[in-house]
């Protein structure tokens, strides 16, 4: 490793323990209202898996029916728990990548808390049914701009920090980032237009939407998060630098043109959707550019994953990253579309992509951010580990079964002498096993709460030889 | 049919061409920018960025789980 | 700083080149066709449209049939291939991503009987065996047999049924029965 590489960096530029204290309150800021919001949005994912299989509890109530209690779950997940944890470690990210601190400070605690009443004002319209009525984006459009804006805001601090960083060369993560801080605020700007309101039109600009909030908003920041926490906690750099940039060129040319794959056999223009379906395919060149880079990086240290909480979630991400992106491209063909299409095999496939993905990817994070911005241990090395069995073991028997389920929901529902009602039958099973996979998840999720309540309050006895700072500690 | 009454289908053929021969153009524009800019000339340099001297490569960072580093199992 | 530059132009670029082809476009080339049908929307109708909005009928109910060949769904009597005309120029746009339920976007020549469909909101187990469909009660109100003579109660069944009351729809419940029976795409398509 040439040291000469490493004095690229300005010599003015702060030890990254002053970083991470700059960093320290607007990023637990961040990341703590996010876990807030996933509490409250597992409390409704298990109310609505719960509802699909027993469709008479809590019926009595228009405020806990079906269809407000589930675009509720699906709208604080995104916009309130990956949204702000994920902003929160992009932010630190840039600080550590850039070599700079956050700007804006106080400016990013503010815009944080309007988003908190922005998200608590619009869960109270959904569950009251002032709805958009739009999937991904149920919250009303005054209610959506408002939370867009408080993005703005974060990514204005993030634009400041590419120009006034302290290093000459992007590492890779800047780049995703910076990419993601610009594309949501104007795909939120662009999806509140009243001129696309007309039906089918509209439709297309949903899933234009839909799919870009995933691959153009969380998909950088999970991908950024690995380049950087990959190589920096195995100890070797990026396999190749190089394919990283293609990498992310790719999906900025393909991610882009995905949405339409959502709307096969709809009436809107095939052309359009065609063009959909070429660019998921294309979408295996940078996946695959992808996995192979972080494979390289981590084959031969596979045992950190071992002794790491941070590396255990972030390997499992990028592989479900690989894994969900492949089987995206393939569910986009026509003819398995035929098939999966309108099945729970979707909503599986969607929580692969922003659970065993994104959320195992922030998760992560959190485990290697938290102990650097609080200068404390996480308190119990059991309740980490029963954390990630619990969302690895939650998220695989709630994707595996459900999938299984919509293939053959979607194979009796192309037979047209099955009656309707016998594929929905034929589902319950697999709903109830989603509702078993609910609960553990939930587990885990309270699990990381008290984790995060713990080391925040900084609660406990600080451990004789912290093992983050221990060779700092050594030098003092 | 109803596509041609809504918009002359060869004026938007030429449309999109022009629109796409533009798109490819400014590609190929910036690809040789950054070819003589000398943005490829050490491409291998930007992973070593995650690294500086006091957490310089080499060494794994973040091994909580290590038992003999660690004597705080809760 | 041209390289930061160049950085955000290309990053924004790649967007703007999609956004155009994926919306800008569609709607260049869909809007026209929707412009001159007159879709004859009552005012239950409109409110009817809300309510299946406000109460999420699009998470189980997909709007849109599939054409002939790709899937089974003119062979289920779902009707011919949906098209851009036959939506209701109402938004938001109802084609949803669902079928726990099945299809509504022929329910109303498929079932068109107004008792029904007042009755499947109200319990949906009660002409529905084996539904999971969530039930409606606050659409409906429950009153004394001898109040509002002139309103005559659901004929539910019998274990459905609760003594010395009936239950009478309320408003809501009338304009979305009107909503679901305009869903009606039995008239020949603009392709046919």
């Amino acid at each position: 490793m040439s040291s000469g590489h490493l004095s690229e960096i300005d010599s003015s530029v702060q030890s990254i323990r002053f970083l991470d204290g700059k960093a320290r309150y607007p990023v637990l800021f961040l990341i703590a209202s996010g876990v807030l919001w996933l509490l409250f949005g597992s409390l409704l994912a298990l109310l609505a898996s719960v509802k699909m299989h027993a469709p008479e509890f809590l019926g009595q109530w228009s405020f806990l029916t079906f269809g407000r209690v589930r675009p509720l779950h699906l709208n604080t997940m995104v916009y309130g728990w990956a949204s702000m944890t994920g902003a929160g470690v992009a932010l630190w990210l840039l600080s550590r990548t850039l070599r700079v601190a956050i700007p804006m400070r106080p400016y990013i605690i503010g815009v944080t808390v309007i988003w908190n009443i922005a998200l608590f004002v619009g869960s109270i319209q959904i569950l009251s049914g002032f709805t958009r009525g739009i999937e991904w984006l149920e919250f009303p459009v005054s209610t959506m701009i408002v939370i867009v804006w408080c993005i703005l805001v974060i990514g204005i601090a993030a634009m400041l920090m590419l120009f006034y960083r302290n290093v000459k060369t992007l590492y890779v993560s800047v780049w995703y980032i910076i990419a993601a801080f610009l594309w949501l605020p104007l795909l939120g700007g662009v999806s509140s237009l009243p001129i696309f309101n007309s039906p089918t039109v509209q439709a297309g600009m949903n899933w234009w939407f839909a799919h870009n909030a995933l691959g153009l908003w969380f998909t950088p920041i999970g991908l950024a998060a690995a380049y950087y926490f990959i190589p920096k906690v195995v100890g070797r750099p990026i396999y190749s630098y190089g394919l990283s940039l293609l990498g992310f060129w790719g999906l900025a040319l393909f991610y882009n043109w995905n949405g339409f794959h959502h709307l096969i056999g709809s009436p809107l223009p095939t052309w359009f959707v065609t063009i959909s379906i070429a660019a998921s395919v294309m979408m295996i060149i940078p996946v695959v550019v992808v996995a192979v880079n972080h494979h390289m990086t981590v084959v031969g240290s596979f045992s950190a994953v071992k002794h790491s909480p941070t590396l255990r979630f972030v390997v499992f991400g990028a592989m479900s990253y690989t894994f969900v992106s492949l089987q995206g491209s393939l569910q986009a063909l026509r003819s398995t579309n035929e098939v999966i299409h309108f099945t729970h095999f979707v909503v599986a496939h969607a929580h692969i992509g922003m659970y065993a993905f994104v959320t195992m990817m922030l998760f992560g994070s959190c485990y290697y951010i938290l102990p650097r911005l609080t200068n404390w241990e996480w308190q119990s090395h059991k309740l980490i580990k029963a954390h990630f069995w619990l969302s690895a073991i939650g998220i695989i028997l709630y994707t595996v079964p459900l999938q299984i389920g919509g293939v053959l929901q979607g194979l009796a529902m192309n037979n047209p002498d099955i009656p309707f009602m016998d594929t929905m039958n034929l589902t319950i099973p697999y709903l109830i096993a989603r509702s078993v996979a609910g609960v553990l998840l939930t587990a885990g999720h309270l699990i990381f709460a008290y984790l995060v309540v713990r080391i925040v309050s900084k609660v406990g006895l600080r451990p004789e030889a912290p093992t983050i700072w221990k060779k700092t500690l050594k030098e003092t | 049919m109803i596509l041609e009454t809504s918009i002359n289908i060869t004026f938007g053929i030429w449309v999109l061409l022009l629109f796409s021969l533009l798109i490819l153009l400014s590609g190929i524009a910036l690809f040789i920018w950054a070819y003589f800019s000398g943005q490829f000339d050490d491409i291998n340099k930007g992973a070593q960025l995650p690294f500086d001297e006091e957490e310089p490569p080499g060494e794994p960072t973040d091994q909580i789980f290590k038992k003999d580093e660690s004597n705080n199992e809760a | 700083m041209v390289r930061n530059w160049i950085l955000l132009f290309g990053i924004i670029a790649v967007f703007a080149i999609a956004m155009v082809g994926l919306t800008i476009l569609p709607k260049l080339v869909v809007d026209p066709r929707v412009e001159a049908v007159d879709y004859g929307n009552t005012f239950e109708i409109v409110q009817g449209h809300a309510i299946y909005v406000r109460e999420g009928c699009i998470y189980c109910h997909s709007m849109q049939v599939r054409p002939e060949g790709f899937g089974a769904d003119f062979e289920r009597g779902w009707g011919r291939a949906s098209e851009a005309e036959d939506y209701r120029n109402l938004t938001p746009h109802l084609l949803g991503t669902m079928r726990t339920g099945p299809d509504l976007s022929n329910i109303g020549s498929r079932q068109p009987s107004v008792d029904w469909h007042m009755i499947h909101l109200y319990q949906p187990r009660a002409v529905s065996e084996g539904s999971i469909m969530p039930p409606y009660p606050w659409l409906f109100e429950v009153v004394n047999e001898t109040a509002r003579p002139n309103r005559e109660g659901l004929s539910l069944p019998e274990e459905y049924r609760i003594p010395g009351k009936k239950v009478i729809p309320t408003d809501e419940a009338r304009y979305l029965v009107a909503f679901l029976l305009s869903l009606n795409q039995q008239v020949p398509g603009m392709e046919d």
